[in-house]
């Protein structure tokens, strides 16, 4: 029998203090989802005496969530899409191929991921408008995409730099061209580094606030996570569609996190640190 | 050099061209949809005239935002981490799933939540005040940015905690054996051990804490938009107010400049520490 030693203890005492810390909001948020809303303004964490599943239903349509669910979907997709050809050639280039002034590219794209995103917002937003593209999804699309990149780039130069470079050097030997090399080899064995990616910003896209806040202000364009906002401020929103409304906008990303976790936090974890 | 154009089109576009803007009109006097008109220092010397006091506050809390992220969530990383290494193996694994997933959760919704668990009616607070404890709240000047602090850790710790893990789980038992042989105790085997493998990872999180930190918009903006008063008020949310909503694109830009200016020590050490980790390709 194994002996349990006083750290063991004293850990797990810490341990569950965090749990209920890190619990007690997702406990208020989903208990009073389904609590009818006398009940909620009574107290946040009590059970429910009935459970009014009606809340979802309510807060999906007075909130228009049909609609912003499926603008996340789309941006997201849209995004992952252009983002990992683009950032998968970039990074090959900089892993494989000899680029002139490498290391100020990395520099360069470095820098973006450091700073502040105001740094480019102002002009951003008036170039943005000058083009006509904001309040629109292509123009946030472009946005995520930019600011993006440099991160994706660096998480798959990461990877590529830890292939072997055997079947890459057997498939040019055979006469494969640099663009061939890339579609036909080097993606398809990075399979899992990819879908990490995606998973990430599939993340990033669907929580994102700063840019969508200021870009998209028609609210058929909105988002999930600023039509929830909207939704919310509005008058007469009880405190159960409050919480509905935020199962309603969490649960996808929530679900996608626990059936994919593996890759989300090796990638999170591989994709910083060097 | 073809396969970076993609890239680097988009990226200059969207990141590059506009920083660059950005330190010009810093110099301007420019409304958006406008034309901008040179005027030299006279936004650096608005940011200097006593009606603009708010600035730095906003600094201030800038700092302290920082000081509160890099302190709570490094000590809370390692001290979960190490209590992680205790636990069984399928525990571990199961506890980091669970405290990663604030970090994933979007942000709107977690702040709406504490917004209600710190209103002083319908939140936490009069539960606690039945057990005699006070709770803070987002509508005291005194206490906001601490406030807001909680929920900046409460979705954010996780992320340096998977990390560390990552690494001590790395670290060869070999030299805890060692240790334990010599008759070291586990404090000792913590500081002299344990903290001098984690180095590298110590030192890349705090960097990357700074940097993360000062980039702080959404929780406050979504909290307390700045309030209550001005209490809250950090640099991106003025940037924001001054530059985006009432149009101030010339003064915006100068206060977006001093922002790089005071994250630019941050900025320098990330953009060292990750250029030293490509050295060798």
């Amino acid at each position: 029998m194994r002996r349990i030693s006083p750290a063991s203890i004293v850990s797990w005492i810490i341990l569950l203090v965090m749990v209920v810390v890190t619990l007690i909001p997702l406990y208020v948020l989903g208990i009073n989802a389904i609590k009818p809303d006398v009940e909620v303004k009574a107290s946040p964490i009590t059970f429910p005496s009935i459970l009014a599943w009606e809340n979802f239903p309510t807060a999906f349509e007075k909130g228009g969530f049909a609609r912003a669910l499926l603008n996340s979907l789309k941006l997201a997709v849209v995004t992952s899409a252009i983002l990992v050809p683009s950032a998968g050639f970039a990074a090959y280039a900089l892993a494989r191929m000899r680029v002139p002034g490498r290391l100020k590219w990395n520099t360069y794209l470095l820098f973006g991921m450091a700073v502040p995103p105001q740094l480019f917002l102002i002009p951003l937003y008036s170039n943005l408008s000058s083009l006509g593209l904001t309040n629109s999804h292509l123009g946030i699309i472009i946005v995520y995409v930019g600011i993006y990149i440099p991160f994706s780039v660096f998480f798959l130069r990461s990877f590529f730099l830890g292939m072997p470079k055997a079947i890459e050097e057997a498939a040019r030997i055979d006469g494969c061209s640099s663009i061939q090399v890339v579609t036909r080899i080097i993606l398809p064995m990075a399979r899992t580094a990819l879908l990490s990616l995606v998973l990430i910003i599939f993340t990033w896209v669907w929580n994102e606030f700063t840019f969508s806040v200021t870009l998209l202000q028609s609210d058929p364009l909105k988002t999930a996570a600023t039509q929830y906002l909207s939704f919310v401020s509005s008058r007469d929103v009880d405190l159960s569609l409050v919480a509905a409304s935020g199962i309603i906008t969490t649960i996808p990303i929530l679900v996608l996190f626990i059936c994919l976790q593996h890759y989300f936090i090796e990638g999170m974890t591989a994709g910083s640190v060097k | 050099m073809v396969f970076m154009l993609p890239t680097l089109i988009i990226y200059t576009f969207v990141v590059g061209l506009p920083s660059i803007m950005t330190l010009g009109y810093a110099f301007t006097d420019w409304r958006i949809g406008g034309t901008a008109v040179f005027t030299g220092l006279n936004n650096f010397r608005k940011m200097f005239d006593p009606t603009q006091w708010v600035v730095w506050s906003a600094v201030k809390n800038n700092l302290l935002w920082m000081v509160l992220m890099v302190t709570i969530n490094i000590t809370l990383a390692i001290v979960i981490s190490g209590c992680l290494l205790n636990v069984s193996r399928r525990a571990r694994q199961i506890l980091r799933v669970l405290f990663f997933v604030p970090v994933v959760l979007p942000r709107t919704v977690v702040c709406r939540i504490w917004m209600w668990l710190y209103n002083p009616i319908t939140g936490l607070a009069p539960i606690l005040r039945q057990f005699g404890l006070g709770f803070p709240g987002i509508g005291d000047p005194a206490t906001v940015m601490y406030a807001i602090a909680l929920v900046g850790v409460w979705c954010w710790w996780g992320f340096p905690l998977v990390i560390f893990l990552s690494s001590l789980e790395q670290i060869d038992p070999v030299y805890y054996e060692a240790a334990e042989l010599e008759g070291a105790n586990r404090l000792q085997v913590f500081l002299r051990i344990t903290l001098p493998l984690l180095r590298a990872t110590l030192i890349f999180v705090f960097v990357l804490t700074i940097i993360s930190s000062f980039q702080i918009f959404d929780l406050i903006y979504i909290m307390t938009n700045g309030g209550p008063g001005r209490a809250s008020e950090v640099l991106s949310t003025l940037i924001y107010k001054n530059g985006i909503l009432q149009f101030d694109a010339g003064y915006g830009s100068a206060l977006a400049v001093l922002q790089l200016l005071i994250s630019s020590v941050g900025i320098a050490a990330y953009i060292y520490m990750q250029k030293k980790g490509m050295e060798d390709v």
